[in-house]
């Protein structure tokens, strides 16, 4: 089983196979879960979004569309939404810079598992992201990871609105590997 | 083919629109240029696909003992299939919604219900019209959201009068079967109720909840598709 494929899983999965389900938890729970765990820190709460995400790509699994991307960012994506929607109801305060800093700091350690994030290209994207300036990396990694908008991150960050957003795009097109971006102050 | 100067905005609000923090109306704007763009397409792609890349960078963790069998005693339970409750709609536009509702509740002559509906429909180029209860948080129904598959797609939400859900200014969000949120603008409810619609940036057969936030922590109200 370990050798089919992670569309193939999906498949089986989503049409009600319990060995293909099995097989699909089994192979993904410990990334969904650590995103989870990433994004809203509580490990209760990690685990309903966890469990929530699953049951999501088991019930949608048939819409997955292959050329919109991998069936792990798919998943993942919908552990974001999931995480994200969870902390806007449960944000009554403003983030303080530090508890940012700290999170930031656990997202950007290595990966424990080789056979999954140590994988080349996704080294190879840690290893930009380590690259940019702070200011830049932070800005980005609230908004795609932690679903802030431009305003909050700004007021997180004391920053203006307009440099928030400079931030984010300078990073964005310097992940990609586009020349001549200028840098955001 | 769209002007370059749409270009060069789409492009340049790309990466703020992969991200998430684009505000509704860009993305709404962005959203109709690139159905008629193929290359802007490609570019948002691209830099989507890049942004949904850093979640692989979170590192991974083995949920508590017992996840696993819990997710599959879930599986277990039959997945819950709503029904889309079709409605019959008077004209092509939106505003023919509140008497569709109407016909829905009075007409009891089925074929020439169904007649109507198709005929509509084909006057509007349309799929087909759904409707769902609008769920209080305690799961107490607080109102009607309707949706149409057709060109454009739209929604409209109805709130009952009553003292809940509270009144005040609320956002209005659909969420669609990958997860994504998109904001579609307000609807002001009052204690006679309220209302609003428009037409929605993406097909509404992607649209799994619509959902309203309003005012207070936790005050959020749903309606499943």
């Amino acid at each position: 089983m370990w050798s089919v494929s992670d569309e193939a899983l999906l498949d089986g999965f989503a049409s009600g196979d319990p060995e293909a389900a099995a097989a699909f938890v089994r192979r993904f729970q410990a990334r969904v879960f650590g995103l989870a765990r990433t994004i809203v820190g509580d490990p209760t709460s990690a685990e309903e979004i966890a469990q929530e995400a699953l049951l999501r790509a088991w019930r949608h699994g048939a819409a997955y569309d292959r050329r919109r991307g991998r069936v792990e960012t798919w998943l993942l994506s919908i552990t974001r939404n999931l995480a994200i929607d969870h902390l806007r109801l449960r944000r009554t305060e403003a983030m303080d810079p530090d508890s940012m800093s700290a999170r930031e700091a656990m997202f950007m350690r290595a990966p424990e598992d080789p056979g999954g994030a140590a994988r080349h290209e996704v080294t190879a994207l840690r290893n930009s992201l380590a690259l940019l300036p702070p200011e830049q990396r932070r800005a980005l990694l609230m908004a795609a990871l932690w679903g802030f908008t431009a305003i909050e991150i700004s007021e997180i960050e004391g920053a203006p609105v307009g440099t928030t957003k400079s931030r984010i795009r300078t990073a964005m097109l310097k992940l990609r590997g586009e020349s001549g971006v200028a840098d955001a102050g | 083919m769209p002007a370059s100067g749409g270009c060069e905005e789409i492009r340049a609000l790309a990466p703020e629109l992969a991200v998430g923090t684009a505000a509704g109306d860009e993305r709404a704007r962005a959203l109709e240029h690139v159905a008629g763009c193929g290359e802007c397409r490609r570019y948002v792609e691209d830099l989507s696909s890049l942004a949904d890349e850093l979640l692989l960078l979170a590192p991974a963790e083995e949920p508590p003992a017992g996840f696993e069998s819990r997710v599959l005693r879930e599986l277990e339970t039959p997945p819950r299939r709503r029904t889309r409750v079709l409605v019959p709609a008077l004209a092509a536009a939106v505003a023919a919604i509140a008497a569709a509702a109407a016909v829905w509740m009075v007409s009891g002559d089925d074929r020439d219900l169904a007649s109507r509906y198709r005929e509509t429909l084909a006057t509007a180029n349309g799929k087909y019209l759904a409707a769902a209860p609008l769920a209080a948080p305690g799961g107490r129904r607080a109102g009607i959201v309707f949706g149409y598959e057709g060109e454009p797609s739209w929604v409209l939400v109805t709130v009952d009068e009553g003292e809940s859900p509270p009144p005040g200014r609320y956002r209005v969000q659909a969420i669609t079967e990958r997860g994504e949120r998109i904001p579609l603008g307000h609807v002001r409810v009052a204690r006679e109720g309220g209302s609003g619609g428009e037409a929605i940036p993406v097909h509404f057969h992607d649209v799994s909840e619509v959902r309203l936030l309003g005012p207070g922590r936790g005050n959020v109200l749903g309606a499943e598709f």
